[in-house]
C-alpha cells in the first residue's frame, strides 16, 4: 500500500514540476515582450489578443497586462513549490 | 571514481544505457521540433520578402480558419503585426518583421546546435559503457 502512494506521489511530483518549468518559461516569454514593448516607438500601435480577436491597447495597458500576468504566474508557482515541499516531506516519510 | 566503476554491476551498466539512449531520443525528437520551426520561420520570411516587393495592390485571400478565407486586397503592404508573446501583438514594418524572424531563427539554431553536442556527448558515454559491458561479459561466462 506504501509502495502504491510512493508511486502515485512521484508521479504528481514530476508532473509538479513539469508544470512549475513550462509556467517559469512563461515568465520568460513575459520579460521578452515587455522588453519589446518598452522599447518600442510610441506611435507604434499595439494589440492585445482576445481569443483572436486584437484589440489595440496603449502601452501602459500591454505592460499592465503582462504584470497581472506576471503576478498570477508567481503566485501558481509558489503554490507548486509549495506542494512539491509537502510531497517531499511525504516521501521522506513514507521511505523512513 | 575508477572503484565506482569497478563495483558496478552488468544491470546497472544496462540501465545508464538505456537511461542515456532515452535522452537522445527525446533530444532527436527537439530537435526534430525546432527544425519544423525553422522551417516555418523561413517560409514566413520568404512570404514577407514577397509581399515587400511585389504585394502593393494585390488580391489575396485571407485565411479564417477551417479551410476557409476571404477576399482581400493589400493596402499597405509594410503595416504587418507580430506576436510578442503574453498575448500581446506589435505593429511593425515589414524589415521589423523580417529582423525579428531573423534573430528567432538564430536562436534556433543555438539550441538546436547545443542539442546537437548534447547529443554526440550522450553517444560518446552510451560507446563507452557498451565497451565497459563488453569487458565484463567473459567475466560472466
Amino acid at each position: 500500500m506504501e509502495a502504491v502512494r510512493a508511486y502515485e506521489l512521484e508521479l504528481e511530483l514530476r508532473q509538479v514540476r513539469e508544470l512549475r518549468k513550462a509556467i517559469e518559461l512563461k515568465m520568460k516569454e513575459l520579460e521578452y515582450a515587455e522588453g519589446l514593448i518598452t522599447a518600442t516607438k510610441s506611435e507604434r500601435k499595439i494589440y492585445r489578443s482576445f481569443a483572436d480577436l486584437l484589440v489595440e491597447v496603449t502601452k501602459d495597458e500591454a505592460i499592465e497586462h503582462i504584470e497581472s500576468l506576471r503576478l498570477a504566474y508567481r503566485r501558481e508557482i509558489e503554490r507548486l513549490k509549495q506542494r512539491e515541499k509537502e510531497i517531499m516531506e511525504e516521501l521522506v516519510k513514507l521511505r523512513s | 571514481m575508477a572503484e565506482e566503476k569497478k563495483v558496478r554491476t552488468l544491470e546497472q551498466i544496462q540501465d545508464e544505457i538505456r537511461s542515456y539512449l532515452g535522452e537522445i531520443e527525446y533530444l532527436r525528437s527537439q530537435i526534430g521540433a525546432i527544425d519544423a520551426t525553422i522551417a516555418d520561420l523561413r517560409i514566413v520570411d520568404a512570404t514577407l520578402a514577397y509581399i515587400k516587393e511585389k504585394g502593393k495592390g494585390k488580391s489575396i485571400y485571407i485565411p479564417l480558419g477551417s479551410g476557409v478565407a476571404i477576399k482581400g486586397k493589400i493596402e499597405n503592404p509594410d503595416d504587418v503585426i507580430m506576436d510578442v508573446g503574453a498575448g500581446i501583438l506589435v505593429g511593425a514594418t515589414i524589415d521589423e518583421a523580417r529582423e525579428n524572424i531573423e534573430k528567432r531563427i538564430n536562436a534556433l539554431m543555438n539550441l538546436r546546435l547545443a542539442l546537437l553536442r548534447k547529443i554526440e556527448e550522450d553517444t560518446r558515454k552510451v560507446n563507452e559503457l557498451l565497451k565497459e559491458l563488453q569487458e565484463m561479459q567473459p567475466e560472466k561466462k
